[in-house]
């Protein structure tokens, strides 16, 4: 996909932009602007690869504090930082509550399940072409 | 800025042209923006929003192997004769009224305006673009990184390959907690594992000030219970101790002098939170046989049978221990029901909790 965006209305600027990232996520090669490198790096050279191809899958994610929550995972970003919905949420104390939307600070993670039936292997192949990086 | 008036002389007219003209040194980008008569050096090029843009289609040229890989290597030369043009050139402009700006770039006398792009990519930085196409140049993934492993991690790759089961041991933030056995099944240089057919022996760590005064987890005491038995069954029946408390002063005698503790003289070391510790352990696990009063044999007998009498507290008493003693092996303080036990067919475990993995076979 060429870039090639040059007449744009100053109000339409904004859907189109919005537009364009649709567009990059649907590509195989593309080029992420809105992540920066480190986090980039990290979405290549980790397992964290793993856990973004889990993105629409209900899994179970306990933290650090012997807390957990289960899920449908919405977005999971380079540092790990994991969005889900429709959660289920047990705090370290036992008390269960529910929430729509759930954010988890990617080092308080300890551990993730992975639903059963998935080739963890394949899912990581399947996640790294998304993220490319521009040499510079 | 309006078109040069008519009543200026001729050196601001050439001043003005300087100031626009993109190769001069005098060029100023603010006036050539506004400058309704600004003669671009190329016109018919292809604009672009930003300079990711631009290399995505330098690069989409370079790779269907048109024109221009030669002339990337060529420094770019400065023409500023090529830029006397006749007719007036409007600036294409954006939609939203500014004039669509061009990256100062330089522009060698050859025509085509493919080549004019791709010479002036060689100004742009040329290790940069050149390294993006050498050939055979292996992008970084987790992959690589699994099968480059090197130094500790090819623990993790030995393990990965021969498929044996891996020992896991995790913390909480303060102390073990668990130890996980499963196949690694992908790893990185964090630590994070991906493991397979995982059984996890876990204890969960009491809430609240309770945690200081716990006992202490080890990774050998985790691993003794993978191999209890489950909860529920015990193996060894609990033998009944009589209660009659000469007998199990005897008993206690006779036990320690079979394990050859002697107190004689016995100076308490200075305060030191793992010895006291110990000396508690010592001291409870002998407890745990009978009465809380019963106090440890030595060769002062007498002695202790008269702080028995007079009631001394239990403290001063049981710090009559030497520490050097055989550890008991009596009642560990770790009771197997705090153990919890579960199976997960595949887990992911964050590379910061996990603070050893050690290989079942070799």
């Amino acid at each position: 996909m060429h870039a090639g965006f040059v007449v744009l209305s100053r109000t339409k600027k904004i859907q189109t932009f919005t537009a364009k990232i649709h567009l990059y996520s649907f590509n195989n090669y593309s080029y992420r602007m809105d992540m920066s490198k480190r986090e980039k790096f990290k979405s290549r050279n980790s397992l964290v690869c793993l856990l973004q191809g889990l993105t629409g899958k209900t899994t179970t994610v306990e933290l650090r504090n012997e807390s957990s929550m289960t899920g449908c995972i919405e977005i999971v970003d380079g540092f790990m930082n994991i969005t889900m919905k429709d959660v289920h949420f047990t705090d370290p104390y036992g008390n269960k509550n529910f929430f729509e939307q759930f954010f988890v600070n990617g080092k308080n993670i300890r551990y993730v399940q992975i639903p059963e039936r998935m080739n963890i292997l394949q899912v990581m192949s399947m996640e790294l072409p998304k993220v490319k990086v521009v040499q510079n | 800025m309006a078109a040069p008036m008519e009543g200026e002389t001729s050196e601001s007219e050439t001043e003005q042209c300087e100031e626009t003209d993109v190769f001069s040194p005098q060029f100023d980008a603010l006036r050539a923006l506004y400058d309704s008569n600004l003669q671009l050096p190329c016109p018919e090029a292809e604009p672009f929003r930003d300079i990711l843009s631009f290399l995505n289609h330098y690069n989409s040229i370079t790779d269907l192997g048109q024109v221009g890989t030669s002339n990337v290597k060529k420094p770019p030369t400065i023409n500023p004769d090529e830029n006397a043009k006749t007719s007036e050139q409007e600036q294409p402009k954006d939609a939203t009224g500014r004039p669509n700006v061009r990256p100062s770039k330089s522009f060698t006398a050859k025509s085509g305006k493919q080549s004019g792009m791709l010479t002036s990519v060689s100004h742009a930085g040329p290790s940069g673009l050149q390294n993006q196409k050498t050939p055979g140049r292996r992008t970084q993934t987790v992959f690589n990184l699994m099968e480059d492993a090197d130094g500790p991690l090819s623990l993790l790759k030995w393990c990965f390959e021969k498929k044996c089961k891996a020992r896991v041991c995790t913390r909480t933030f303060k102390g073990l907690r668990s130890i996980c056995i499963g196949y690694v099944v992908a790893f990185d240089k964090f630590y994070n594992l991906a493991l397979s057919d995982v059984t996890e022996v876990y204890r969960k760590p009491p809430l609240g000030q309770t945690i200081y005064h716990q006992e202490v987890l080890t990774f050998s005491k985790i691993l003794k219970q993978f191999s209890m038995p489950k909860k529920g069954n015990t193996e060894t029946p609990k033998v009944k101790k009589s209660r009659n408390r000469k007998e199990r002063k005897v008993r206690l005698e006779e036990r320690l002098k079979s394990e050859g503790i002697f107190i004689e003289n016995y100076h308490p070391p200075p305060e030191d939170r793992d010895t006291a510790h110990q000396e508690t352990k010592t001291v409870q696990t002998i407890s745990d046989i009978g009465d809380t009063n019963v106090e440890e044999g030595q060769v002062g007998q007498e002695k202790k049978e008269e702080s028995l009498k007079t009631g001394e507290s239990r403290e001063e008493s049981q710090r009559e221990i030497k520490t050097d003693a055989p550890k008991k092996t009596g009642k560990d303080l770790i009771k197997p029901e705090e153990f919890h036990r579960r199976y997960v067919r595949q887990l992911f475990v964050r590379g910061d909790n996990i603070v050893l993995i050690s290989v079942k076979k070799r």
